[in-house]
């Protein structure tokens, strides 16, 4: 615990940096704005801004990056009180009272408790991250192959069973996404392998313009077809809850903030799952469940602070067995990677440099973006009224800029062109992309893993069973495909709708 | 005028079928990964070779998208999909893709500042943007992010001419 504080401590100082400062600062502005627009969910946001980082070095970089992926959060708040269309599938559940308190004339007080349930679940998750990343990076370092295989198998089985409803789509999306994952040369042999005599497919295919594709040009095909919303003319009166609103925010925000977190740790949980969950916990232990859904601030307090406290506890995961559990995570782990710096039990060992300062700019981070929300409210307001074609010019252009600048390679944005459509077509089938996105990350990983346990065991494929860890690992896996082949056949025979395929791409707007 | 109901069945029959439709080329498209998967060695003295892991994928492909027929051809009535594209949206998206394929080939020769300022322009206009508002977008812009990305360290392609 001590030298894990000796860590963190030293980590601050290197965030505390001005430079470091003034790209968390950066971060926190850009990820916010982009966030406010609608028709850009987080995934997209932080997809498109990714070039931005791409010369800046691993710290600044990630730095940047993990800002940029608080702003959008935010600012997918502010779309959602204000236009009531959420940015992602988890502030569906802010739409519901803080909408109707924007309506109300109260839209600043939502808009302000949502920055303190923000701040609050911020402060508290990354240090509850700090406690728990290295004693689990230090557990997951006695894995080995065999241990390895299991684990990257659970995160593939946990995006398929949170993704969509169709049980057998996100099966396919997740094949999809291995079968791109081999593409290249052989990890072992060296051979290329699914490359068609392209030298330009012999490292693989590229993470970057598959993000940029499926969740910008993908976004904005998407966008083409649909007319922006208008958001609610409102003055925002102050932005500060009443005495009396604060008081029951308070409780709110720490239930939000505790159940957020606890399930933010399963890795692919979807943002909106503890996101509701705290909502409905509020709602039942309120002593007016009518009033929810027209207007408490409970409501988008709890809803908020359960928001933020998952983002944080999702990097857990991410940073301690490298298995990103959403888009937006996929997102940051294909930047990370195009660092040099793979996430998973081998980072804070081998890479304690970066991932302590950047686990110190979370707390940075987080204080930034609350103390730059209160006084730019009012301009984010204002961006909201921006036509929406200009908005659909500069995400093509960063789209274009993204691709290209990874390798300077012009058959990038051939790829990005390919998966825009694939993201437009699979958005008509509902098909959900995630699942693609964390395969191709994890497929080589997967692939290595397997090929190394069955070499260590003979090729005997038993010891996936026989090893303890692995076995419970696999246990978990058929659990969770049984549980959503169940779920997803009572659902439809349900008729039960879903807004949105992956939950992080923008819906068209929330209801009860 | 076709009622409620009916159009409703119609978009739904269309979306069933895009839905078999996309089923069958996953099946394609695995049966041809599994085909390739078996032209690189399954195993070697090693251990697992460079077609096992492929050979797999591409089977479980095959049966999952034979589950999607099947589940495609079993749906009830008020599964589909997403809503249609008018022919307006229909040229403009048409019209994006085509620019992409053009900003693809053009991107190197013609420099990113000419590229971005052209792709602007004719994006705005057909967007619904001004001609003024267009061509003044387009200049601000094209030069804008040229110039930031300059300054965060990244080189974006310049023509001959030196812009």
């Amino acid at each position: 615990m001590g030298e894990t504080l000796d860590f963190w401590l030293q980590g601050m100082v290197v965030a505390a940096e001005p430079t470091n400062l003034l790209f968390a600062f950066l971060g926190c502005v850009l990820g916010t704005l982009v966030g406010v627009l609608p028709g850009l969910g987080p995934a997209a946001a932080t997809a498109i801004l990714v070039p931005l980082t791409f010369d800046l070095g691993p710290v600044p970089a990630i730095i940047m990056l993990s800002a940029i992926y608080y702003g959008t959060q935010y600012g997918g708040t502010i779309t959602s009180v204000l236009v009531n269309v959420p940015g992602e599938s988890a502030t569906v559940i802010t739409c519901l009272d803080g909408h109707p308190m924007a309506k109300q004339g109260r839209a600043g007080a939502a808009l302000g408790i949502a920055a303190i349930g923000s701040l609050v679940a911020g402060l508290f998750g990354t240090f509850a991250l700090i406690l728990l990343a290295a004693p689990l990076s230090s557990f997951a370092l006695r894995f080995g192959p065999v241990e390895m295989f299991s684990v990257l198998l659970l995160g593939l089985t946990l995006a398929i069973g949170f993704r969509g409803r169709s049980f057998f789509a996100s099966c396919a999306m997740t094949l999809l996404g291995l079968m791109l994952a081999l593409v290249g040369l052989d990890p072992v042999q060296g051979a290329p392998r699914f490359t068609f005599g392209m030298t330009e497919l012999f490292d693989g295919v590229q993470l970057v313009p598959v993000i940029m594709g499926l969740f910008g040009i993908g976004e904005l095909l998407r966008s083409l077809e649909a007319s922006a919303p208008e958001p609610i003319a409102t003055r925002l009166n102050g932005l500060l809850p009443t005495r009396a609103e604060a008081r029951l925010s308070a409780s709110a925000i720490s239930r939000g903030t505790g159940v957020g977190f606890v399930l933010g740790l399963i890795p692919g949980m979807a943002g909106i799952v503890p996101t509701f969950v705290a909502y409905a916990l509020e709602k039942r232990l309120s002593k007016h469940p009518e009033r929810f859904g027209k207007g408490v601030i409970e409501g988008v307090a709890s809803a908020e602070a359960a928001n933020n406290a998952h983002a944080q506890a999702s990097m857990v995961p991410l940073l301690t067995l490298g298995i990103p559990g959403t888009a937006t995570l996929a997102v940051m782990m294909g930047a990370f990677m195009i660092n040099g710096i793979t996430p998973g039990p081998f980072l804070f060992t081998e890479h304690p440099d970066v991932v302590w300062p950047v686990i110190g700019s979370f707390l940075i981070g987080n204080i930034i973006l609350f103390a730059l929300n209160f006084p730019l409210v009012g301009v984010w307001v204002r961006i909201l009224k921006v036509p929406q074609h200009y908005l659909q010019a500069a995400i093509l252009l960063f789209c274009i800029i993204g691709a290209y600048a990874l390798r300077q390679s012009s058959f990038d944005i051939v790829v990005m062109i390919v998966f825009g459509l694939l993201g437009y077509v699979f958005d008509k089938l509902r098909w959900p992309t995630v699942p693609l996105v964390i395969a191709l990350i994890l497929g080589p990983m997967m692939e290595r893993a397997l090929r190394a346990g069955l070499e260590l065991s003979g090729g005997d494929a038993t010891v996936f069973l026989t090893t303890p860890i692995s076995a419970a690992l696999l246990v978990v896996s058929a659990v969770v495909l049984t549980w959503s082949l169940a779920s997803s056949t009572l659902q439809r025979k349900l008729g039960v709708p879903t807004n949105s395929t992956d939950g992080e791409s923008s819906s068209a707007g929330a209801t009860k | 005028m076709k009622d409620r109901n009916s159009i409703n069945s119609v978009g739904n029959a269309t979306g069933v079928r895009l839905q078999q439709v996309a089923a069958v080329a996953f099946m394609a498209v695995s049966a041809l990964y599994l085909l390739k998967a078996r032209t690189y060695p399954y195993a070697d003295y090693l251990g697992p070779g460079a077609g096992f892991f492929p050979f797999w994928i591409g089977l479980l492909g095959l049966v999952t998208g034979g589950a999607l027929l099947a589940e495609a051809k079993l749906r009830p009535a008020n599964r589909s999909v997403t809503a249609q594209a008018t022919p307006a949206t229909r040229f403009k998206i048409i019209l994006t893709v085509g620019v992409l394929v053009l900003v693809s080939t053009a991107l190197e020769s013609l420099g990113f500042r000419l590229t971005a300022c052209l792709v602007i322009l004719v994006l705005l206009r057909v967007y619904g943007s001004s001609w003024r508002s267009s061509v003044i977008a387009a200049i601000a812009a094209s030069l804008f992010v040229f110039f930031l990305f300059h300054a965060l360290g990244m080189r974006l392609p310049v023509n001959e001419l030196g812009f």
